[in-house]
């Protein structure tokens, strides 16, 4: 194949690549076209047909930034919403509860504000609330709208919808609860539930793991989520695979943890702590691992 | 999955056509949609398309009259092909009762093709389904490019790639001039409709 008929065959393809909206098989090919014509000398209009190719490559390069930013959700008019809950709703009898899997349809496809609106009277149905609460709450974190989700469970708690504790426990299980500071939590109504409320401190709470950012050479690493084997009050146990020797190498006594995150199974805390001991297990199905003992400083 | 109605002998089932992003399965539901007029019982709704992709799914309901006795309504989907569109895919492939999985015979998309299968064999089983036990047919589409001496596959490395294991019916097709997409529809609605007799016994 001499060099013109070269040229045409790949200039073919990616001109088919691109009619077909095969944006990054045609964006190949250009490139290619346009590394073959600037190593030959002495073709004819070389520069402008060089100056095309790029223009055509910065037009696919367009095409491409505009897919990406667009995401993976459109919004759609409403007549298309309407056949989207229509062909994809399966509950036909029970009108309330249908209106209530069409707002859940909407949620699935992508309609997150549509489906936070046409789900925010279900708020007021004793038997789908909670469904519906977790739902819109589903949907904000679904929009990159985390911020959102605390003021309004904590509006739901004010008008009753909700009580505190419920509250408490929709803020826990979100993606909001790492966004906790002490005062974003709805304030007790009774004194059971100032009992309760009062629970939400990491001092006698249940702590799962922890997450610790470590930090070494005065660089801070990824966070590191480690298991709690035992726990008295705000004394945790932690024990290390001997074989995570950055890990154990970077806890030692006295040390100070000021980025440490709590995980409870109704909330996630931030907070600091302080290694107390540290020592190699000498027995047992463990041996050789280590047991770290940290205490939990106040919530920040 | 299908409905079958009793008391007004009307069953109604689901065809979803599959495959990689670009293969041409709006464009087998547009010549459905031109072709067999008589038969087509709704508007081709399009949801949505940014420039020339499908982002949710086409949807086209037709009828087949009576078989058998039984008034058969289908309603035809396409899923969104690219990979990003994943979690839409599958919303639009539960309860599919047949598959169209349309491939595409250029050369640059062997791997998409393959990817697709995969993703639809992954896909079904989420769903507790098997895809050696689901009505389905291959469409190698876009054959219609090897007279314009583009890049395009063998059939038989078509065959070698995606219907080695399956062994169902394959078609050669070019969307876009209508070859293959009524065989190809046929032989799934004919598989589909033998699989819901075994099923639900709807011909009595």
């Amino acid at each position: 194949m001499d060099l013109k008929e070269k040229i045409y065959s790949i200039n073919k393809e990616a001109s088919l690549y691109y009619s077909q909206g095969m944006y990054e098989e045609a964006l190949g090919k250009y490139r290619t076209l346009l590394k073959i014509i600037s190593s030959y000398k002495g073709i004819k209009n070389k520069e402008d047909i060089e100056t095309k190719i790029r223009e055509k490559i910065g037009n696919i390069n367009q095409k491409l930034d505009y897919y990406d930013s667009e995401g993976v959700f459109a919004n759609v008019s409403d007549d298309k919403k309407e056949i989207i809950k229509k062909l994809f709703t399966d509950i036909k009898d029970d009108p309330e509860y249908k209106k209530f899997e069409e707002a859940l349809t909407l949620a699935k496809f992508g309609q997150f504000s549509d489906s936070i609106r046409e789900m925010t009277p279900f708020l007021k149905n004793e038997d789908l609330k909670n469904d519906a609460a977790r739902n819109i709450v589903k949907c904000y974190e679904a929009m990159g709208e985390v911020e959102k989700i605390i003021p309004i469970i904590n509006k739901w708690a004010d008008k009753k919808i909700f009580s505190k504790k419920e509250a408490g426990q929709l803020i826990a299980s979100s993606n909001a609860a790492a966004l906790i500071e002490p005062d974003d939590l709805p304030e007790s109504d009774n004194m059971e539930e100032q009992k309760e409320t009062e629970s939400f401190s990491p001092e006698i709470m249940e702590i799962d793991s922890v997450g610790i950012r470590l930090t070494g050479n005065g660089v801070q690493s990824e966070p590191v989520e480690l298991d709690v084997s035992f726990q008295t009050g705000n004394h945790l146990s932690l024990i290390i695979s001997s074989k995570e020797k950055r890990i154990i190498d970077n806890l030692d006594v006295g040390v100070k943890l000021s980025d440490m995150c709590f995980y409870s199974p109704i909330a996630v805390f931030k907070s600091t702590g302080i290694v107390l001991s540290k020592h190699q297990i000498s027995s047992g199905p463990k041996k050789g691992d280590w047991c770290l003992d940290i205490e939990i400083k106040n919530p920040s | 999955m299908a409905v079958f109605n009793i008391q007004t002998r009307e069953i109604e089932c689901k065809i979803v056509f599959y495959g990689p992003g670009r293969g041409g399965k709006t464009t087998n539901l547009e010549y459905i949609h031109k072709t067999f007029r008589k038969n087509i019982t709704g508007d081709l709704v399009s949801i949505d398309t940014q420039g020339d992709r499908t982002l949710f799914f086409d949807f086209l309901p037709i009828g087949l009259g009576k078989i058998k006795g039984c008034d058969v309504k289908v309603q035809l989907f396409t899923v969104p092909g690219q990979p990003q569109y994943a979690s839409t895919r599958k919303l639009v492939l539960k309860g599919a009762d047949g598959i169209v999985f349309v491939a595409d015979s250029l050369k640059v998309q062997r791997k998409n093709n393959v990817l697709s299968l995969q993703d639809l064999h992954d896909n079904l089983k989420d769903y507790g389904r098997n895809i050696f036990k689901v009505p389905l047919v291959l469409q190698y589409n876009k054959r219609d490019l090897i007279k314009e001496g583009f890049p395009v596959l063998e059939i038989d490395t078509l065959e070698k790639d995606m219907n080695k294991q399956l062994k169902v019916p394959s078609f050669p097709a070019s969307a876009i001039k209508g070859d293959g997409v009524g065989q190809s529809l046929k032989k799934c609605l004919e598989l589909t409709l033998q699989h819901l007799q075994k099923e639900l016994n709807w011909a009595g």
